[in-house]
């Protein structure tokens, strides 16, 4: 959702397959599957993100999920005690919740918001939730801007962390960075919400959209490797519920 | 709600979750991850306040609320995560409107009510604990180190540690955040 333009050349996904595909490695990961479930379910994010070419991603998660495994299995006999809690257990977190992060970066780094729009008036969401989860994600880049320039600009004048004035009073460092990042951000949503109206957002009639979506052949592919994933593990049994409140 | 005011949700949104992203990152460092509900409240005071100052419709901190939800579900946390979002907005919403969206009294409960929904992190590692046990109980069976490495978790000293701090933490960012409110921005007619 942060990619403005898509390449054509790569493997169109729906965005309503994306998110279906995240809902299931959510249910399957947090309902207590078994390791070989959820790197059943890892194996997704991973082909695809390959496909997509995001290669460094890729590979990074990778090493971050096979990193907190190993130090799972081989590191944990020899801790005991608070360390173990305070160290383990966040390890075991990452690496059960690897897989979902996973996914979470494809979705984040592959989806624009045009395609996200599309697919999610498809599905007749309400525009109440739309509008502002579009606007949150064209706002991303344009916060990380204003911080920089902000940045630079508090820096000109010598304000820092790890400056004098920091060390004096830490809270300023917060004012001096937040209150301009919000004053011109709320200027900016101001000539937004003015740009949105002249463009017709929020009026009577059905807006149009340029993108083409739609359920191809990989989508089903896709649905139906994890979704019969979701059946075996559902057949076994296994009351989703049960598992997380007992 | 109208349509200016969806575009101010999905703005302020975008500041708090990047503010939320930021404090996250530091529960790289083991301890404080458990603390993060806390770091939360301390910080995200102001534009919440700023937030609710401009907009002053019920409904809003809902969406807000649901709105970082989502998005905390899509990039792969429980989905448990969505529930709890919900779940403290629309509470903290309804504060807020006891208050017709003015009183300051109100809405300094509301921010707290609202801030407890980020306990749900620290909260994924009771969630995972059966799965932990029993993967730990596979790994090496018949050992007490399962135990041992449970004691602080089940202590209940941890929770109210979490739940006090957190509370501490939403006291001073309701100072901070009034207090930056009134220095800056009513002075300056943006709230």
């Amino acid at each position: 959702m942060l990619v403005p333009n898509r390449d054509k050349s790569k493997l169109p996904i729906d965005p309503r397959t994306k998110i279906l595909l995240m809902i299931f490695t959510n249910f399957v990961i947090f309902n207590g599957a078994p390791l070989s479930y959820s790197l059943a379910m890892a194996l997704i994010p991973f082909g695809l993100l390959v496909l997509e070419k995001k290669y460094h991603f890729a590979l990074i998660s990778a090493t971050a999920f096979i990193f907190s495994g190993l130090t799972f299995v081989y590191l944990m006999p020899y801790l005991t005690g608070l360390a173990a809690t305070f160290l383990l257990m966040p390890i075991y977190t990452l690496y059960r919740l690897m897989p979902c992060l996973i996914m979470g970066g494809y979705i984040i780094t592959t989806t624009t918001v045009s395609e996200f729009i599309a697919s999610m008036e498809r599905i007749h969401i309400p525009q109440a939730i739309i509008i502002p989860f579009a606007v949150m994600f064209r706002f991303f880049p344009t916060v990380l801007d204003e911080k920089h320039a902000i940045n630079n600009a508090m820096r000109m004048r010598g304000i820092s962390f790890g400056g004098r004035q920091f060390l004096q009073n830490p809270f300023a460092m917060l004012e001096y960075r937040l209150i301009p990042l919000l004053i011109s951000i709320t200027k900016i949503g101001d000539e937004l919400s003015a740009a949105a109206l002249t463009r017709g957002l929020g009026g009577p009639n059905k807006r149009t959209n340029i993108c083409q979506i739609g359920f191809y052949f990989q989508d089903i592919l896709l649905l139906a490797y994890t979704g019969s994933i979701l059946l075996m593990y559902l057949m076994k049994g296994c009351s989703p519920l049960e598992n997380l409140f007992s | 709600m109208e349509i200016k005011d969806l575009i101010t949700t999905g703005l302020f949104t975008a500041i708090y979750i990047l503010q939320l992203c930021l404090i996250s990152m530091t529960g790289v460092i083991p301890v404080l991850h458990f603390f993060l509900p806390a770091m939360a409240a301390l910080f995200c005071s102001i534009p919440f306040f700023l937030f609710l100052a401009r907009v002053r419709k019920f409904g809003m901190i809902t969406l807000l609320g649901t709105l970082s939800g989502l998005f905390v579900f899509l990039i792969g946390h429980p989905w448990v995560a969505l529930v709890s979002a919900i779940f403290f907005s629309v509470i903290a919403d309804l504060i807020c409107r006891a208050g017709h969206y003015k009183s300051s009294v109100f809405s300094a409960i509301s921010y707290s009510v609202f801030s407890f929904w980020t306990g749900i992190f620290p909260a994924t590692m009771w969630l995972m604990q059966p799965y932990y046990k029993k993967a730990m109980d596979a790994m090496y069976p018949g050992s007490d180190y399962t135990m041992r490495m449970f004691s602080l978790l089940n202590s209940r000293v941890l929770p109210f540690a979490i739940i006090i701090a957190t509370f501490i933490g939403c006291l001073l960012g309701v100072y901070i955040g009034q207090r930056t409110i009134k220095r800056h921005f009513e002075k300056a007619g943006i709230a």
